[in-house]
């Protein structure tokens, strides 16, 4: 029973530790983190890394994300194309790298 | 010189030209007004409704993003707020890293209304406007996206002027056309007296001339009429005169030869009556000048010179003579009175049947600037000492004494108005009688 509760206990605190870790991770960074990073160097400016989504699928910026996710900054660009189609593009921050493109649903 | 077409062209197109500028400005004013006030009064009311949203706690600028309006979640939405005070900034976050956007820090109640260039190219128009609530001191400013307007605003701008252009254009062509149409008869009565002043017509038509012209043309031939009128009954008094006083003149001539015998005064009065009789033919050859009068129907040798030509053959019938012509090289119109010209060769022609055997040589052709009449004959001639008796007399006409047959006096005259020169020459040098050559300037020149 007590290592029943123990395991309990643990497990609780990995899942709490788990979640914790997962939310930091998919943190969306505020307008004043983005430009602290971009003046550290750490990410590239939101313009180049537009300037990139856009030459994938050009069009009109709908909205952006800054997200914080396994160790990597990384942009989600929504664009909307002449077409009508939205497109969802991750980029890599630091590098610049396109890392999906989709369709959104 | 002054224009009438010109006059009217310059005006109309220059008013036309005018008020399509004064349109187009007031035009383009316009919208630029209605433009520039409904973007006011958008960033007016943005302003209006994030003031109702704020709140001040503690000093500081509370926000509640609930009731804040999408577009300014949005990055680059083209919608943008700063509120700011002197140690607080809080800004939509559609503008995420763009930093460039000016903020004044303004007292309450000032406004101020500026351009700029935005993120990803936008063209921005901000407001800022400043406040004070609670004792703190804020400024706000809000800006909107208005690329795409602007794009359509020049496009429109462009299009009006455009437009206007081409309604210039069509305009300023209808303007000339109906100009050139409602100027013809002017121009076609210029060219009309242009045609009376060659002696192409006597009377100006009055057929296809619209009313207003009328008057001017129907004076102008009531004139060319009274001129010719008057002419023609000074020529025949002056005739008249002349001849009435021959008979006078001869009576006396005739009364000192035989009743004057050795009396002193016979030859003083025999030379005065002579004087007289010259002088008396001398007005009667200048009468019967036509000159270079209105409507002065010019020569025209083809068909003038038939009828002389027809009775002189008629009159020399019984001599054989012919008189060789060929008209077809000739000018068509000599700057000579008809009347005179006829005068002239009537006179040499005659002169030259009178003389000639068979033939008789009629010749006319034109140089740069003058013409030259030739008539040959076949006749016998004149020696040199008589030829140089001829060229004396007819170069001192006073000394005219009358009968010696030639009738050089009216050609003279002639020649001498007309500016010309004559020259004799005795012998021809295939024919063998008498050759003359006239020369006339081919110009109408004003003639004395």
């Amino acid at each position: 029973m007590k290592f029943t509760t123990a395991a309990v206990k643990l497990s609780l605190c990995f899942t709490c530790l788990c979640l914790a870790i997962s939310v930091h991770s998919d943190e969306n960074l505020s307008p004043e983190q983005a430009q602290d990073l971009q003046k550290r160097g750490i990410i590239l400016p939101f313009n180049q890394l537009l300037a990139i989504a856009r030459q994938q699928h050009p069009g009109k910026l709908l909205d952006a994300e800054l997200e914080y996710d396994d160790g990597f900054y990384e942009y989600e660009f929504k664009i909307l194309d002449e077409q009508g189609i939205i497109w969802e593009i991750e980029l890599n921050a630091q590098t610049g790298e396109i890392t999906e493109v989709e369709e959104d649903d | 010189m002054k224009s009438i077409s010109r006059t009217l062209t310059w005006g109309l197109a220059g008013s036309v030209i005018l008020l399509s500028i004064i349109i187009t400005l007031l035009t383009y004013l316009t919208l630029n007004n209605t433009y520039k006030t409904f973007f006011n009064t958008r960033l007016n009311s943005e302003i209006e409704s994030l003031v109702s949203t704020l709140e001040i706690q503690q000093q500081k600028i509370v926000l509640d993003e609930d009731k804040l309006n999408l577009y300014y979640s949005h990055i680059y939405s083209g919608h943008y707020f700063i509120i700011s005070t002197h140690n607080q900034r809080v800004q939509s976050r559609s503008l995420w890293d763009f930093s460039s956007i000016p903020q004044p820090q303004l007292a309450a109640g000032k406004r101020l209304r500026r351009e700029i260039t935005g993120p990803d190219d936008q063209q921005l128009i901000l407001l800022s406007q400043g406040f004070s609530q609670k004792g703190l001191q804020f400024t706000i400013t809000v800006a909107e996206d208005v690329s795409v307007l602007t794009h359509h605003f020049q496009v429109v701008t462009l299009s009006l002027v455009a437009g206007l252009i081409t309604v210039l254009i069509v305009l300023i062509l209808l303007q000339q056309w109906l100009l050139k149409k409602s100027l013809k008869p002017l121009v076609s009565l210029a060219t009309s007296i242009q045609s009376l002043k060659n002696g192409e017509l006597t009377t100006l038509s009055t057929s296809q001339t619209p009313k207003e012209l009328i008057p001017l043309v129907e004076t102008i031939n009531q004139l060319l009429e009274n001129t010719a009128a008057l002419l023609s009954r000074s020529r025949n008094a002056t005739g008249d005169l002349g001849h009435s006083l021959k008979t006078p003149l001869a009576v006396i001539q005739q009364l000192a030869q035989t009743e004057l015998n050795d009396h002193p005064v016979k030859s003083q009065l025999l030379k005065q009556t002579n004087t007289i009789r010259a002088l008396t033919e001398q007005t009667l050859t200048k009468a019967r000048l036509a000159g270079n009068i209105l409507p002065g129907a010019l020569f025209d040798p083809q068909n003038d010179l038939m009828d002389l030509i027809h009775s002189l053959d008629t009159i020399y019938q019984h001599k054989q003579t012919r008189i060789d012509w060929q008209p077809h090289q000739w000018p068509n119109r000599l700057h000579i009175n008809r009347e005179d010209a006829l005068e002239l060769l009537g006179n040499l022609l005659d002169n030259a049947c009178k003389w000639s055997k068979s033939t008789v040589l009629l010749n006319i052709s034109t140089q740069e600037n003058t013409f030259t009449i030739t008539i040959d004959d076949d006749g016998p001639g004149i020696d040199d000492d008589q030829l140089h008796m001829i060229i004396k007399r007819g170069k001192r006409l006073d000394e005219q004494v009358e009968g010696h047959g030639l009738g050089l006096n009216i050609v003279e005259n002639i020649i001498k108005y007309y500016k010309g020169t004559i020259n004799f020459k005795g012998h021809h040098p295939s024919l063998g009688g008498l050759s003359v050559s006239i020369n006339l300037p081919q110009s109408p020149t004003t003639y004395s």
